[in-house]
């Protein structure tokens, strides 16, 4: 078999995966996980982010089995699996950590589940072949997990899991422990090897730059709920809440604090030393109305234009950033602090006073209340 | 001084220092094998010197005749015996101490640890009475039980060390690839405890091979002695045949050294590093 053809051991015809009204709690109060509905199509790529202890690792244990939910039900391609144990639900796990069985050598790491399962020799000898092949570790096979780099440990831990082509694949934070630069690689090599696997899979990571690229959908987790579950773009262009808003991005999208009179049509936004009419056209959506309610508002610091003539709110340059190809400048106004994304060229002096000039189309809304968004999508 | 030279010579003190060492503290053992093969006048003689003068095989020809293979036999029994219950109980009881949680699963780790601070002979009329009621006396199973009543507290304490540093994600990592709780003790975590599986059996196994006082109080007659209470009996408060005894002693370490140097080479390799990465 020439190592260029991509070898193929089998596709996994990964099955759609549904939580329902999932519960999980570790002591009395409020609960570690409470996820009303999560539909993943099978085949799909999701990721979970969150920040940390948000139950993000809680949820993974639960569909594979390792934990019990306290309410609800998991459903793999419509066969409900909460009383399957452990090892009777067709699942496979990467851990943060690798967990590879030390004291094996890499093939015999490789076919352990294929050996659980009773495939037969012959058979197994060609699938770890062909996984090696597929993951460039053939040239390790009789080496033992601690004769292996952080990155080579990785790849044996994925191959172990991709090895049975599982109905549902689990990766915790697979790619935590690597350094930037195999990070980069890998998360392509992963998504090419999802691809080609074709098994269901669910992705951690705390990583919002791994969510982003990787990912056909995301759900953001905050204490044990989902936030958002939607499109990479749609999370980004359209954050459902000030959560989502605030933690999807970097550097975070900026908040200004005020009210809105008017609605339906458009609104007048004030805050301090801010006065700002917000067409239908301005937030990319329907403005729900509400007269004098408390509302933020949240621009990216992308669409946040600088000006030394005029624009919507006098601003004052505290320190500027130069990142590569472009400078993070951060301002001071009567409105709050703020950040604008520049291209790196552009000539600006921490003292400079200057305009800031809030490009119309991205401008979002949020119910200071209820942190919602208060602007419906146009369709 | 060139640092070449310097780093030669603290090389060179320092082994000779370890040699004097080692040679200060093996004084004993040596001065039991040369004393061994001494005829009884020649262990007597003043002034007393190392090396015999011919090669006595007298008191092992002695040693031999009598009933030392008996009891040594029956140590080995006994030994052996302890040894397979210590480890069999102890695995299971450690893994319990260390991958289930019950109520008082803690306290139970520190009374274990606790019963290891009694002397033995405080045990000794508490299993005196168990032996008698379980009409096991003068048997194997009272000195094995009595064995691994003594090596039993240590040996879970060593074991459960041994088990926590097993990651319990290498264990989940075996039952989500499919392996039962069974298949994920005896082919995922024994084969990492291993070193301390070999380090108690050793432990237990040197506990039984020396002990005097329970083989001395719960066998009660000839055949059933073991070597230490057998060869005791060449040192009484008449006389005491030194020859005999220093070959007897030479005949009771030697399988223990054995034993040692068999097994070192096992204990060396570290099979746990690098199972999860730090
Ligand atoms: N075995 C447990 N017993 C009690 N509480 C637990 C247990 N496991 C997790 N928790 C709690 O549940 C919450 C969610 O934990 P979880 O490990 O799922 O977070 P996470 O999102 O994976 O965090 P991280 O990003 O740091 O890995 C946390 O508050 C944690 O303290
Ligand atoms: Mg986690």
């Amino acid at each position: 078999m020439p190592a260029e053809h991509a070898p193929s051991f089998g596709r996994s015809n990964g099955s759609e995966l549904r939580l329902d009204r999932l519960v999980k709690r570790f002591s009395r109060g409020e609960p570690a996980v409470q996820i009303d509905e999560l539909r993943i199509r099978a085949g799909e790529f999701v990721t979970l982010v969150g920040p940390s202890g948000c139950g993000k690792t809680t949820t993974m244990r639960m569909i594979a089995g390792l934990e019990d939910p306290s309410e609800g039900e998991i459903y793999f391609g419509g066969k409900p699996v909460v009383d399957l144990s452990v090892q009777r639900r067709n699942v496979a796990m990467v851990f943060q950590n690798y967990a590879l069985y030390p004291h094996m050598r890499v093939s015999e790491n490789l076919e352990y589940g294929l050996k659980k399962r009773g495939v037969p020799r012959a058979e197994r000898e060609v699938r770890v072949l062909a996984v090696a092949r597929m993951l460039r570790i053939d040239g390790m096979l009789d080496r033992r997990p601690r004769q292996l780099s952080g990155g080579e440990q990785q790849r044996v831990a994925l191959g172990r899991a991709i090895i049975r082509t599982p109905e549902v694949l689990l990766l915790d934070e697979p790619l935590s422990n690597l350094d930037a630069k195999l990070r980069t690689f890998m998360r392509a090599e992963l998504v090419k090897l999802q691809r080609q696997v074709g098994c269901t899979t669910v992705f951690v990571t705390h990583d919002q730059l791994e969510a982003m690229t990787m990912s056909d959908r995301i759900a953001v987790m905050r204490s044990g709920r989902i936030q958002q579950f939607d499109t990479p773009q749609d999370i980004y262009n359209h954050p459902a809440n000030l959560f989502v808003a605030g933690f999807i991005g970097s550097p975070p999208m900026n908040f200004i604090a005020g009210t809105a009179e008017g609605g339906g049509g458009g609104c007048t936004f004030r805050a301090q030393g801010l006065q700002l009419h917000v067409s239908d056209a301005d937030c990319g959506g329907r403005l729900r109305p509400g007269d004098g309610r408390q509302v933020t508002l949240g621009i990216r610091p992308e669409h946040v234009g600088l000006d030394g003539g005029s624009g919507d709110l006098a601003a004052v340059v505290s320190v500027v950033e130069l990142i590569g190809a472009e400078k993070y400048v951060f301002l001071e106004s009567e409105a709050g602090e703020l950040i604008a994304r520049t291209n790196a060229d552009a000539r600006l002096q921490p003292g400079d006073r200057l305009f800031c000039r809030f490009q119309r189309g991205k401008i979002r809304m949020f119910d200071s209340t209820t942190e919602r968004a208060c602007v419906e999508p146009l369709a | 001084m060139s640092r070449m030279r310097r780093r030669l010579i603290r090389t060179w003190a320092l082994t000779v220092a370890a040699w004097l060492f080692v040679l200060a503290v093996s004084f004993p053992l040596i001065w039991m094998l040369a004393s061994s093969f001494k005829s009884p006048t020649e262990i007597t003689a003043v002034p007393p010197r190392l090396l015999p003068d011919a090669l006595y095989l007298g008191n092992y020809e002695a040693l031999f005749a009598g009933d030392f293979w008996r009891w040594f036999m029956n140590s080995i029994i006994v030994a052996s015996g302890t040894v397979v219950i210590v480890i069999v109980l102890g695995t299971l009881g450690a893994y319990s101490l260390t991958r289930f949680s019950y109520p008082g699963q803690k306290a139970t780790s520190t009374a274990i640890l606790f019963t290891y601070l009694f002397p033995s002979v405080l045990m000794l009329v508490p299993l005196f009475l168990i032996i008698v009621e379980l009409r096991i006396m003068n048997t194997y199973w009272a000195l094995i039980l009595a064995d691994m009543t003594f090596a039993m507290p240590f040996s879970l304490w060593l074991l459960r060390s041994y088990f926590l540093s097993v990651p319990l994600q290498v264990e989940e990592a075996a039952m989500v690839d499919g392996a039962s709780r069974f298949a994920c003790f005896f082919q995922i975590v024994l084969p990492q405890v291993m070193p301390g599986i070999i380090s108690t059996g050793i432990f237990a196994f040197i506990l039984a091979w020396d002990d005097y006082l329970f083989a001395s109080v719960f066998t009660t007659t000839a055949e059933m002695k073991t070597l230490p209470v057998g060869i005791a009996r060449y040192a009484n408060e008449l006389n005491a045949e030194w020859g005999i005894l220093m070959a007897a002693s030479v005949s009771v370490t030697v399988p223990v050294l054995v034993l040692f140097a068999f097994l070192q080479r096992r204990l060396l390799p570290d099979l746990n590093a690098g199972a999860v990465k730090a």
